[in-house]
């Protein structure tokens, strides 16, 4: 059977928009730019996947029926996404058991998220309090830092993480982020600089956050005799897997633990007959920089992962080099974009196209992980080299 | 251009009325699972441990452990543990000593039905 492959991908700058445009021109623009990666046209998709976290960014109930029009893409199946931070991630695994069933042979993958330009940041705040259970936590009038700080705080009792180590992630990341003309945040920066920016909800610093970006991704995958010569030697999509945890941290045996993340990398890696060691290269979720080294942790990427940071073993020089995009602290965090955008990264990657920060040793195998709530809905892919 | 939107939602907690009810007097009310005895606080309709359907009401004293505390710029939260439950959850800190390893579920202080931890027993089912 031929592999399922990123056969085209584009994406806007991820920022805070000041040009007037608007999140229906982004999404236009990277559909168009994605079909001239993989020499398609516009007629030849069969399926268009829309991810956008929450109508409330938009103003737009139903987004997907709407992008479709502006797309021209009509009588094809349309669907929208959603996972929360997930949700492009889940767009692009939708499309593959798409094409993996046979049901279409190319789908479009668009994800899309107009957060920091159109609302306050403080109404933002407010509507993220809402993607946990916002019966329980939500209803104390938490935001999305606090809670992820609490989570960091277990972390940090079991494992010795400290805030230098969260500090340290936060200015590798946005370090990376310098070569990505697409980042929100390239910054040449320091620990102390990171340690001295105002506490948002301890440990978390404003410099430990990602920030609230405007931006559009999109991806085309399919296979076999369905696309052009050149976007079939692209990267393949050979492993997908997916999982839940319990909502609330308090239900959790270890709040500190992505532990979900383990089990949806395990379907991935056993779909793509692969083992932990085998990745050379990931993108993961770093909503929050010590969110990154508890990604790690649970995706089992390390055995000791304080010790890994430590020994700059994630760096672009390192075995294993995480987040050379800048991740969500500096490429940015478009919710609906971010996973397609953490798609294209590795894809590009692996086929040696890719326009920022690359690794020292030619990376074969990729591995992409995103998550909604906080690690509550995980998405992992795997992907390997033409 | 600009346009305002503003929503009144009304909240309706159906099984979990009792729950929620409580919350507002400032009382710990847990469900305990009849099958297995698992208590959780906040309340769940179905067991956390077990998933059983069948659960029943119990008062707790209202007093929790604190775990993890976070600080920031205006407000406190904390992952904590009611005495009597066997579940952790999240707290929203009123006026709380800095070292305090422990406090009391009070009236909620906002138009929210969520978990306040005050640091006094004294507090608990009084409003400002």
């Amino acid at each position: 059977m031929d592999p399922v492959v990123v056969a085209g991908g584009a994406m806007t700058p991820f920022n805070r928009r000041k040009d007037g445009s608007s999140w229906r021109d982004w999404a236009r623009n990277t559909f168009v730019a994605a079909l001239a990666d993989a020499d398609l046209e516009r007629q030849d998709i069969d399926v268009l996947i829309v991810a956008s976290e929450s109508d409330f960014f938009t103003l737009q109930l139903n987004p997907a029926s709407v992008l479709a029009d502006d797309l021209a893409l009509f009588g094809k199946q349309v669907m929208r996404v959603e996972g929360g931070g997930a949700s492009g991630h889940l767009a692009v695994q939708a499309a593959t058991m798409q094409v993996l069933s046979g049901q279409a042979d190319r789908v479009a993958v668009v994800g899309v998220e107009a957060l920091a330009s159109h609302l306050p940041g403080a109404t933002v705040s407010k509507l993220y309090g809402l993607s946990f259970d916002a019966w329980t936590d939500g209803m104390t009038g938490i935001d999305s830092t606090a809670l992820y700080a609490l989570s960091a705080m277990a972390f940090q009792a079991r494992t010795g993480a400290d805030e230098n180590d969260f500090a340290a992630v936060a200015v590798r990341n946005r370090d990376n982020a310098r070569l990505n003309e697409f980042a929100h945040l390239p910054l040449a920066s320091s620990v102390d600089e990171v340690l001295s920016s105002p506490i948002i909800a301890a440990p978390y610093h404003r410099l430990d956050c990602s920030p609230l970006s405007d931006g559009a991704a999109c991806i085309i995958l399919g296979r076999g005799s369905g696309l052009p010569d050149a976007a079939r030697d692209r990267a393949r999509l050979v492993g997908i897997g997916a999982a839940n945890d319990r909502v609330r941290l308090g239900e959790r045996s270890d709040p500190g633990h992505f532990g979900s993340k383990r089990i949806a990398a395990g379907r991935a890696l056993a779909g793509a007959g692969w083992a932990h060691t085998d990745i050379d290269i990931a993108e993961v979720y770093d909503s929050y920089s010590g969110a990154q080294l508890q990604a790690i942790e649970g995706l089992g990427l390390s055995a000791d992962v304080i010790a890994d940071e430590r020994a700059g073993r994630f760096d672009a020089q390192g075995d294993l080099p995480i987040n050379l995009s800048g991740g969500l602290l500096g490429q940015g965090a478009p919710v609906g974009a971010t996973g397609v955008a953490q798609v294209l990264a590795i894809a590009r990657q692996l086929e040696g196209r890719y326009w920022g920060r690359t690794p020292s040793r030619t990376p074969l195998r990729g591995l992409v992980d995103t998550h909604g709530g906080i690690a509550t809905l995980c998405a992992v892919s795997i992907l390997e080299a033409p | 251009m600009k346009r305002q939107l503003t929503l009144e939602y009304a909240f309706e907690f159906g099984a979990l009325e009792p729950y929620y009810s409580a919350v507002a007097r400032g009382v710990a009310l847990a469900s305990v699972c009849e099958q297995c005895g698992y208590a959780a606080f906040p309340a769940r309709i179905l067991c956390p441990k077990c998933a059983s359907s069948y659960i029943k009401w119990k008062p707790l004293l209202g007093r929790a452990q604190i775990v993890h505390r976070t600080t920031g710029p205006k407000h406190e939260f904390a992952l904590v543990r009611f005495d009597g439950a066997d579940t952790q959850t999240v707290v929203r800190l009123h006026t709380m000593p800095p070292h305090a390893s422990h406090g009391w579920l009070i009236v909620p202080r906002d138009d929210l039905i969520g978990l306040w931890l005050g640091a006094a027993a004294s507090d608990a089912g009084k409003e400002d």
